[in-house]
């Protein structure tokens, strides 16, 4: 930045619009505070100009209302009675800890970060003294859904499976997940919800999200509906990831290598509903994915060199109609004899 | 994600009937439009009424809710709106021939630590009499503009003004606020 030939009179009505001038006043960005400073050095006449536009921004910064989180939380929660008709019902309350990503910045996150990482030592060093464990497993073709002690809700997808205690104890609540499932936390910030997968912890507060950990699939993925979560990788770096709602992390199992996504709610978590999303998916993880629900045997006779997708959306209940739209898009023909399906493509 | 998209899949989730998003619109936006609706009302409890009102509004009214180009902003009109319905409700228009109020009288306060640089003590009262002493609507906008954060488009929204009315407005503010501090001196 040129600072030693500036030496026009920089306007009150210039100074308080310039993103850099607020920056300084707010001590927001330490580039426009080297700036500033490094400017009012050379142009030492402009003095009571530039203290005139920091105060003006001082008073307007002093003008913002700042309520506690707690208020916010209550007001939340008489919304909802207001709207259910019932009070004091308590359901479905996001927890309000998310906005620290958004409001107050780089600070808050990192804070948070170190936060999950000792709570994470802590869940490792404590959870050799773990209660009656209870497991939850699903067959292809069944899904099912489970309360947990805190009143948390899971709905695990099919061929999946949920470890969890009969009890929660007093300090962490942890469960360990294979497959996917959607989960409902409830909201306690005494107790932190942890997810273990063999990949990916994930560490929650109070929230709606999806985690799908196939072991044939090649990636973890999980989506976050509402909430903030922090997931814990396994990777080389142990990365601590948090997710804004409608974000998906996508986690490489082989590469350790992984991305932030955004998604589309009813695209992921359709599968509790009873819909199979398809965006853009290639032929092979649809098959895998119909396998899993149906408990078949799909084979794919001529696939060609050429991958084939398919976008769209079907109900689960019937599979020969999800067959025959995809193979009718696909201009293939096909045949279902009880547990095996054949999928012909024409040559 | 920015705030902005988070809204947007907020508000067709609320559409399509999502409790969760409902709320979540409130607690991203409390802050806000509580700022805004203490400074309209000037009053707490009332601000609080209006916001749950708001919402409550959203919720019966999600399957007939529109599109809109931004959450905040809209939320922000619809509280202006509520607060400046309550006003005229509670009678303040007494007299037949009071002229009905249809823009909120904003004003601004200052506390004793806010307005104090590094050498130098900016006489506060002079800054806050200035900045109140302006009209009406120049008074919101700058509320609007550096308190609120918003940028022009948004205010000409929520004031439902055009935006070269905003961009005029804004500049004629600023410089009356100019000229009344600068005939004061900045003291040492």
């Amino acid at each position: 930045m040129n600072i030693d030939n500036n030496k026009e009179q920089l306007s009150f009505e210039k100074l308080v619009v310039s993103s850099s001038f607020i920056e300084w006043v707010q001590h927001t960005n330490q580039d426009s505070a080297d700036y500033w400073n490094n400017w009012l050095a050379v142009n030492p006449h402009q003095l009571e100009n530039i203290h005139r536009a920091k105060a003006f921004l001082q008073l307007m910064n002093g003008q913002k209302e700042l309520v506690s989180y707690d208020e916010i939380d209550e007001q939340a929660s008489k919304l909802l009675s207001t709207i259910n008709n019932q009070p004091g019902k308590l359901v479905d309350l996001v927890p309000f800890t998310q906005r620290k990503f958004w409001g107050l910045g780089r600070v808050i996150s990192a804070a948070s970060v170190i936060l999950v990482v000792l709570a994470t030592v802590i869940f490792f060093a404590k959870n050799t003294y773990s209660a009656e464990v209870l497991s939850k497993i699903t067959k292809r073709g069944e899904r099912s859904t489970i309360e947990l002690s805190d009143g948390s809700t899971v709905i695990l997808n099919v061929d999946s499976r949920l470890d969890y205690p009969r009890e929660f104890g007093t300090d962490f609540r942890v469960v360990a997940l294979k497959g996917e499932a959607v989960f409902n936390v409830q909201r306690n910030e005494r107790n932190p919800f942890i997810v273990k997968t063999g990949d990916i912890d994930i560490q929650v507060l109070g929230t709606s999200f999806n985690i799908s950990t196939y072991a044939n699939e090649s990636e973890s993925t999980v989506e976050l509906l509402s909430g903030a979560v922090m997931v814990k990788l396994n990777d080389k770096e142990k990365s601590i990831v948090a997710l804004r709602p409608f974000e998906k992390l996508i986690y490489d199992k082989t590469t350790h290598q992984w991305k932030i996504e955004q998604f589309e709610s009813e695209d992921v978590i359709g599968w509790k509903d009873g819909l199979l999303t398809f965006d853009h998916t290639p032929i092979n993880e649809i098959t895998k994915e119909l396998e899993r629900w149906f408990d078949v045997k799909i084979i794919t006779e001529n696939k060609g060199v050429n991958q084939q997708f398919y976008t769209g959306r079907f109900q689960t209940t019937n599979l020969d109609k999800i067959i025959s739209g995809l193979c009718f898009s696909w201009n293939a023909s096909y045949e279902i004899k009880g547990k095996n399906v054949v999928i012909r493509f024409r040559k | 994600m920015n705030q902005y998209k988070v809204d947007n899949h907020l508000w067709q989730l609320l559409k399509a009937g999502h409790e969760t998003a409902l709320v979540s619109l409130m607690q991203f936006h409390y802050n806000a439009l509580y700022g805004y609706g203490l400074k309209i009302s000037k009053d707490v409890e009332k601000t609080k009424d209006a916001i749950q009102n708001l919402f409550t509004y959203l919720w019966w009214k999600r399957d007939s809710l529109g599109e809109v180009k931004q959450v905040k902003s809209y939320l922000m009109t619809a509280l202006r709106h509520e607060l400046i319905k309550q006003y005229h409700k509670e009678g303040h228009a007494i007299a037949l021939n009071v002229e009905i109020e249809q823009e909120p009288d904003i004003s601004f306060t200052a506390e004793e630590q806010l307005i104090h640089t590094e050498h130098l003590i900016f006489k506060r009262e002079i800054l806050v009499n200035a900045v109140n002493s302006l009209p009406k609507r120049q008074k919101e906008i700058i509320y609007l503009k550096f308190v609120a954060e918003l940028d022009s488009e948004a205010i000409a929204t929520i004031m439902g003004l055009k935006i070269q009315s905003i961009y005029n407005l804004l500049s004629e503010a600023l410089k009356t606020l100019k000229t009344l501090i600068s005939t004061h001196q900045v003291l040492g």
